[in-house]
């Protein structure tokens, strides 16, 4: 079960990259667009910029999950690589726990949020609630990558790396 | 109190490693429960949602996307034979190249650590072929990239612009003189190394030389002035304004022949990436500023530091003092991003100009990117060129008397800041 996760986990981030990068490019494309049409034509394309805006917020969002399975996000270790294998170990198991509560909040508030975010987005055309709903997927899927490092450093604390020459 | 916790949390996180984004948000969290706002916790993914949703910083991914091209379509190699054909025969020559390509360069990446990825690996490569150390080759690529947030278009610049509702256009122009002095001052400092080192020394380019590499590389150099101009005349938005430069860029590699589908996708990837985290986290400090505001504590420190420290330069040496040691351990933007909604009341209480304040923020953070235990600049470095970590940072120290200066100057002549946009868009 835990190697079919890791595999779509692998999948999904993939597929929100390959996402996230082409609504960079939309948004690349709309914006020069709009600019050449004012320039050529005297004529600016009026959905251009709550469309930018929307594509914007959706590749923000798709990217947060993928920082995270690249382990992207800045880590501190000044502290935590003087420590002995077994108490970073448990240090990690501590911070992970951290982040699992921290989205778990998050993602409970989307029962408030959404219905809350009611409203077409003008010149786009769906609802408000569409801008956030990528936003929770993502912290969903961190919740799954992060049960799956979660296994891995409870199986490294049972089961202790030998120190090299010992 | 609510500070305190907040803090607290924040810093007894990252100490245990965990992301900051991460800690950012446990950090709020944790401060709504202990002052009994529990039941406000929605307010952390709506700031996370409005913080995305920004126009202020659309700008941003566009702008991050035009350094990233840059360096994937391999502008940074001509520009770094530009600068090698115009100052390579000066004494310490390969250091001087470095500063200045690091200078035309900063016009399109906008942030440091791009800087030093794209320009680093060609400026170390050169300069050990020419028999400089690692150690020192390394340094002057990590302090050269200073440059790169003060040049238009500056990354963190647009970051303080939309924290202090100041113009990005007046942030864009401010950073300039700092910018080049920055420059200047390490160009002066190599030449002040080269009369008690002996330096490697190369020919003088012929005119034929220059014009040719003039042909290449000042092609990358209208990338930023497509983004002045486009923002001062009001032609384009900042957002529109990056857009157009990545688009010139992306007709750049088309030209050269160095554009494949492999570096668009690094450039796109890298720039998702980036722009995520700095997002991610500028929408988790927002609960905080939220947090902050609710509990009044901007105000109260306005209201209560202006009576125990009563001259405004001793307050700014104070808060540059504590950036300085802030910048030492946490990323820049973070700090920026829980710090200047605290201290920007305190600014105005004190009757110091917002525009400067960046400044000296930005100069004042930036020289983290080079201080150990956790600069990252030393630490890109250190992968690119192979030099041990401490080699680097004992050379890196010595450049810390021109930057320091630079910061002294800034903070003093407020008018170095504030000349040219008061020039270009009158006082405010």
């Amino acid at each position: 079960m835990w190697k079919a996760l890791e595999a779509a986990l692998a999948g999904l981030e993939r597929a929100f990259l390959f996402a996230a990068n082409g609504l960079l490019l939309g948004m690349l494309a709309i914006n020069i667009a709009n600019i050449l049409s004012r320039l050529f034509f005297d004529k600016g394309i009026i959905w251009v910029f709550p469309w930018t805006g929307v594509l914007f917020v959706w590749c923000i969002f798709l990217g947060f999950f993928v920082i995270y399975r690249r382990g992207q996000d800045i880590v501190i270790d000044v502290v935590t690589r003087r420590m002995a294998s077994r108490l970073r170990a448990a240090t990690e198991l501590v911070v992970i726990v951290a982040i699992l509560g921290l989205m778990g909040v998050v993602i409970a508030q989307a029962l408030v949020l959404v219905p809350r975010q009611v409203g077409v987005i003008d010149l786009v055309g769906i609802q408000r609630y569409w801008l956030s709903i990528p936003f929770f997927v993502s912290c969903a899927l961190i919740v799954l990558h992060f049960l799956v490092r979660l296994r891995q450093v409870i199986a490294e604390l049972r089961n202790p790396k030998p120190v090299a020459g010992l | 109190m609510t500070g305190i916790i907040l803090f607290s949390i924040f810093l007894g996180l990252i100490a245990l490693r965990t992301p900051i984004t991460m800690a950012i948000g446990l950090a709020v969290i944790g401060a709504l429960v202990m002052s009994g706002f529990d039941d406000m916790l929605w307010i952390v993914p709506m700031k996370v949602l409005e913080g995305a949703s920004n126009s202020a910083l659309l700008a941003i991914p566009f702008f991050v996307l035009a350094g990233n091209l840059m360096n994937a379509i391999g502008i940074t190699e001509r520009i770094f034979n530009l600068a090698n054909a115009l100052v390579g025969h000066f004494r310490a020559g390969l250091a001087q190249v470095n500063v200045l390509a690091s200078l035309m360069l900063a016009g399109g990446t906008g942030a440091a650590v791009a800087d030093i990825a794209g320009l680093g690996a060609v400026e170390i490569k050169a300069m050990r072929e020419r028999g400089y150390r690692a150690s020192f080759a390394s340094a002057i690529t990590v302090v050269s990239a200073i440059v790169a947030p003060f040049i238009p278009p500056s990354i963190p610049l647009v970051v303080y612009a939309f924290l202090s509702n100041t113009s990005v256009a007046r942030m864009f122009l401010a950073g300039i003189v700092p910018g080049l002095l920055v420059a200047v001052a390490l160009m002066l400092f190599n030449r002040v190394l080269a009369t008690r080192q002996e330096f490697p020394t190369q020919p003088k380019a012929s005119l034929g030389e220059i014009w040719r590499h003039v042909g290449s590389g000042a092609a990358a150099l209208i990338a930023p002035a497509i983004i002045m101009v486009g923002i001062l005349t009001g032609t384009t938005t900042a957002s529109e304004a990056g857009a157009l430069a990545s688009g010139y860029i992306l007709l750049l590699g088309a030209f050269f022949r160095t554009l494949t589908w492999a570096s668009l996708t690094k450039a796109l990837t890298e720039t998702v990436l980036i722009t995520s985290m700095i997002m991610i986290i500028i929408g988790f400090a927002g609960s905080v500023g939220w947090l902050l505001a609710i509990e009044q504590i901007p105000q109260d420190m306005a209201r209560a530091l202006p009576e125990m420290i009563d001259q405004r330069l001793i307050f700014m040496l104070v808060v540059m003092a504590l950036l300085l040691m802030l910048g030492c351990f946490i990323d820049g933007v973070t700090i920026k991003l829980l710090l200047v909604p605290i201290l920007l009341p305190l600014v105005d209480a004190y009757g110091i100009d917002r525009v400067h304040f960046g400044i000296v923020l930005q100069m004042s953070l930036i020289l983290g990117i080079a201080t150990p235990p956790l600069g990252i600049g030393l630490f890109v470095v250190s992968r690119i060129s192979g030099a041990p970590f401490e080699d680097i940072v004992r050379s890196t120290l010595p450049y810390f008397i021109p930057l320091l200066c630079v910061l002294t100057l800034l903070l003093l002549i407020p008018d170095l800041s504030l000349w040219l946009p008061n020039l270009v868009l009158g006082a405010e």
